[in-house]
């Protein structure tokens, strides 16, 4: 393994940065100077302007059951159909980013806009419990209810599926919502669904979805047959993918693109 | 235009991070403090002309990329950036000719330099264009920026190219170019261009593995090429472990069957712990690639644009497996590879390499032999699951040779008296005359018998072609049908499925026997390789699709019991049914195969066991590929695919790398080339008469 000193220097100024355990909390400012206990009240410092960190290009964690859950590989070429980790549906036909320090984690994220949902993939942990986890960053004044986490076998061939809750009922002081829940052992891959019921104009930002297997944190929940017209959306996605997933070469790919442009 | 002045006085002031001595700063207010070596550039205020600073290369008017300059408190330097919008099309997406162009001059004379760039929202693929004048002999260069990991609060993101040469006396125009993702558009700020590295020119090299080439740079069409400026930078020591930490823990999380997992997964994870070591740019991003060959999966590559650069040579020839009957006196056979075979070739560009002739080397070795020797710098490294199939490898050989090889050597045959020439004749590739246009392409056909339904003669297999093969009588009434996808989509009305059917009505109605010829299997959808097997069997679940994984780490079932059990598991939720009521069980069928993955894995593995009237014919086992995969985009151009999953029978095989295996193996000869014959559908059509429907 490489020395990490550096990066111990780095990550000890750089809140976040190097973090495969939960997702990093949005980054910090850097002190430049030492904290020191005072008895009288210190000048307030002025704001920054900004802060800097280093991020992960390529997501994490490591042991994700998602295969995107950073959504670090999934804001593709709109127009474009790779087998990504999150396709879009409703009134936006792709997945768009948003980037850095807005996001998260890593250094993209996706915008979630009206009317718009996404779909995510992954796979289960075998023969064991799992906990699923995502961020979302509300509106301003909006609760945290205004975004949904359905978590559902891949093929929702059973029609199975379990809300993941947010943690509380409206966002953080830096505007992120928490949405976090275990769920029983499963016998096929697991996939995510999130929606949101924004007005027109509004946007939620969407990021870190972490699948681990259960580390006995949350209680394990069994799914519940789903009904209704969320579970008709879910369906219909889950019909779309699965019958499009290719056994072969695709159609014309991103490296074909890169070789096409000048 | 801008030219920064040196600003060292101010980049003393306490800094939060650590980069190159080159790259810009910020201090402790998070204010940028540009680099102090700038050469070139905007921070995109007063010092930028949205006009004389713009390249315009479209005369017609057809592009229209909006670049809007705005002022901004969260501007990262100075008080403006640049909003930019690429032109972009629902119903044809995006034209690359569209993309902003943003003009800037860098100093007279060699030099080698790196340029940074911010972005935030959105994505967009950032390159610098060198221009080079047409009467300087020199290239064109690329060079592609990409995330260093520097992030701010307020979104923006460092992208970074890695050195770069220009012969600045020389060029015709040197520019930013960026092409955003969506229609919303990408703000831009601060293009900063700094002296970094020695200037290096391009020099010829004689082919792969050439030394002259030196570090960071491959020998591709006999010029070495810097593929350091096509890959993103070296990450830097703070995160370069967690990125190959998450590399790593997608591929052990996702990759593979039971095969893969077991045998090639551990190459991959080795590969990859040797890039924490890499000490520059190009020793990184290719051993990522090359972790991703050595998962040894048809579906599995990293892509990027080192796979780019103009084609200088045609050899307009394919090459197949085969048995050199008539040629071993002259040149005998490999102790372990197969004989190779110009299977058919163009009408130009083909410099006197036909039909029937016999590819005997490539650089001193067996074609084979040297075509393996490509992995560790050939992006677009092509290669079955299933051990020991080289159809892949001499699909692309000719391709492979005028792009990395230094000569090659052929046997010359002569169809007239089917005989071969004494020695064999070597050929310089640098000596090829320049490519002139389009080639042959290559289908692993080398005649086609349907007479007026033929394929075109270009080998162009993009549609289904049906009706009585030439060589069998009107009573015997033997047709064929020529495809190579499988791609239904999931629409049993749709081009493919509803193609399949209709050869298969006329079939019953009009057949005694049928050559089913897929030769280039290119596999596509699950319904596609179902419909393909409506003609011969019954309906029956023959496997499970285990893929993508169902399970994370998961190493495929370790015994037969568990794989039953898996196949129960999953039988009601992803599989395949073959077959169909509506079939003819009076009818023989012969399935033709040579290069075939994945789809075109799962249709033979359906004809199988099915009884006396199916027949697999081909030279070597398919390729394996029994899984889809996921595939995902990186930055700077690059992306990757990977395998993910296995699919499982019902006696509870797991299928990755076990390639179907012909019921009658057949190579195709180099007499019957010579001959006009083509050896596998002869051995299809001679069993076809004995099995004729009634």
């Amino acid at each position: 393994m490489r020395s990490r000193v550096l990066a111990a220097v780095v990550c000890a100024a750089v809140a976040g940065c190097g973090d495969e355990g939960p997702p990093n909390p949005a980054p910090i400012v850097t002190p430049t100077t030492t904290a020191t206990t005072v008895t009288t009240t210190p000048p307030t410092p002025e704001a920054p302007k900004r802060t800097v960190s280093m991020r992960n290009p390529m997501g994490g964690p490591p042991s994700n059951l998602f295969i995107d859950g950073d959504f670090e590989f999934s804001i593709v070429l709109q127009g474009s159909g790779p087998q990504a980790g999150w396709y879009s549906f409703g009134n936006q036909d792709y997945v768009r980013g948003e980037t850095g320090g807005i996001c998260r984690s890593g250094l993209r994220c996706a915008v979630m806009s009206s009317g718009q949902g996404l779909f995510g993939r992954g796979t289960s942990a075998k023969d064991s419990g799992m906990v699923a986890e995502l961020w979302a960053k509300v509106p301003e004044g909006k609760g945290c209810g205004v975004v949904s986490v359905l978590m559902f076998t891949c093929s929702f061939s059973s029609s199975f599926g379990i809300n993941i809750p947010a943690v509380d009922s409206m966002p953080g002081s830096d505007g992120w919502c928490q949405y976090r829940g275990g769920i029983n052992p499963q016998d096929e891959g697991m996939c995510v669904f999130v929606e949101n019921t924004l007005e027109s104009g509004q946007e939620a930002i969407v990021d870190a979805a972490l699948l681990i297997p259960s580390d006995g944190s949350v209680p394990l929940r069994a799914m519940t047959r789903q009904t209704g017209a969320r579970a008709d959306r879910v369906r219909q996605m889950a019909t779309i993918v699965r019958k499009r997933t290719p056994f072969g070469n695709p159609p014309m790919g991103v490296d074909q693109l890169n070789r096409a442009r000048r | 235009m801008m030219l920064r002045l040196l600003l060292g006085s101010v980049a003393v002031v306490v800094t939060t991070l650590t980069l190159p001595a080159t790259a810009g700063e910020f201090d402790a207010q998070g204010n940028y403090l540009p680099s102090p070596d700038v050469v070139a550039g905007f921070e995109f205020g007063a010092d930028f002309d949205p006009v004389a600073d713009v390249l315009d290369q479209d005369d017609e008017g057809v592009c229209d990329p909006a670049i809007t300059q705005l002022e901004s408190a969260d501007a990262l330097d100075g008080a403006h950036h640049l909003h930019i919008e690429t032109s972009y099309d629902a119903s044809t997406g995006f034209d690359a000719a569209c993309a902003v162009r943003l003009l800037f001059q860098l100093p007279a004379g060699e030099g080698s330099y790196r340029a940074s760039l911010w972005m935030r929202h959105g994505t967009a693929d950032v390159q610098i264009n060198v221009d080079y004048d047409e009467d300087s002999g020199l290239d064109d260069t690329r060079v592609k920026l990409a995330p260093t990991g520097r992030v701010t609060s307020d979104g923006w993101v460092e992208l970074m190219s890695n050195d770069f040469p220009v012969a600045g006396d020389q060029t015709e125009a040197v520019y930013l170019r960026v092409i955003d993702y969506d229609d919303v558009g990408t703000d831009i700020d601060t293009l900063e261009l700094v002296r970094s590295g020695q200037y290096r020119a391009v020099v010829p090299c004689a082919g792969a593995g050439d030394p002259v080439c030196g570090a960071e740079a491959v020998c591709v069409y006999r010029q070495c090429r810097l593929a350091r400026t096509l890959v993103p930078p070296l990450p830097a020591e703070s995160i370069i472990d967690d990125m190959v930490d998450s590399m790593q823990g997608q591929l052990r999380v996702f990759y593979g069957g039971r095969k893969t997992r077991l045998t090639d997964l551990p190459n991959a994870l080795a590969q990859l712990d040797a890039i924490r070591y890499a000490s520059d740019a190009w020793t990184f991003w290719n051993g990522w690639a090359n972790a991703f060959r050595l998962l040894h999966d048809w579906h599995t590559r990293a892509s990027g644009p080192i796979s780019g650069f103009g084609r200088d040579k045609r050899l307009s020839a394919c090459f197949i497996q085969g048995r050199a009957d008539v040629s071993q006196a002259q040149w005998p056979s490999h102790a372990f590879y197969p004989d190779v075979l110009v299977s058919h070739h163009g009408n130009n560009g083909n410099w006197g390499v036909t039909q029937g002739d016999r590819l005997v080397a490539v650089d001193g070795m067996h074609p084979i032999e040297w075509a393996l020797t490509l992995r560790d710098i050939d992006w677009g490294w092509w290669q079955a699951n299933t051990d020991g199939v080289y159809s892949e490898m001499l699909e692309r050989m000719r391709g492979s040779i005028t792009r990395y090889a230094r000569q090659f050597t052929v046997l010359h045959c002569d169809s007239t008296g089917g005989s071969c020439d004494a020695v064999a004749e070597t050929y310089l590739v640098d000596e090829l005359p320049d490519d002139t246009g389009g080639q042959i392409r290559c289908d692993n056909r080398p005649f086609f018998h349907l007479g007026d339904a033929n394929p075109p003669a270009n080998h162009n297999i993009n549609n289904f072609f049906w009706g009585p093969v030439v060589e069998a009588t009107a009573q015997e009434a033997i047709y064929g049908l020529v495809w190579d996808t499988l791609y239904g989509g999931g629409d049993p009305n749709g081009w493919v499925n509803s193609n399949l059917q209709s050869a298969f009505v006329d079939f019953k109605n009009l057949a005694r026997g049928v050559v089913l010829d897929h030769r280039a299997g290119n596999g596509g959808t699950v319904d596609g390789a179902e419909t393909a097997t409506f003609l011969i069997r019954p309906p029956e679940k023959i496997l499970v699709l285990a893929s993508p994984t169902p399970w994370g780490n998961w190493d495929g079932p370790e015994s037969a019991a568990e794989g039953v059990s898996v196949f129960n598991q999953l039988s009601g939720v992803a599989s395949m049914t073959a077959g169909s009521n509506d079939y003819d069980p009076d009818m023989p069928v012969a399935l033709v195969l040579h290069r075939d993955g994945s789809a075109s894995d799962f249709m033979p593995q359906a004809f199988k066991n099915v009884g006396p009237k199916v027949r697999i014919f081909g030279p070597a086992r398919t390729a394996g590929a029994f899984s889809t995969y996921y595939e995902l985009e990186y930055w700077g151009g690059l992306s990757f695919r990977f395998g993910s999953g296995d699919s499982i029978t019902s006696s509870g095989e797991a299928l990755i790398g076990n390639g179907v295996e012909p019921d009658e193996y057949v190579v195709q000869t180099q007499s019957d080339l010579l001959a006009g014959l083509d050896t596998i559908h002869e051995a299809a059509l001679a069993w076809l008469r004995t099995e004729l429907k009634p």
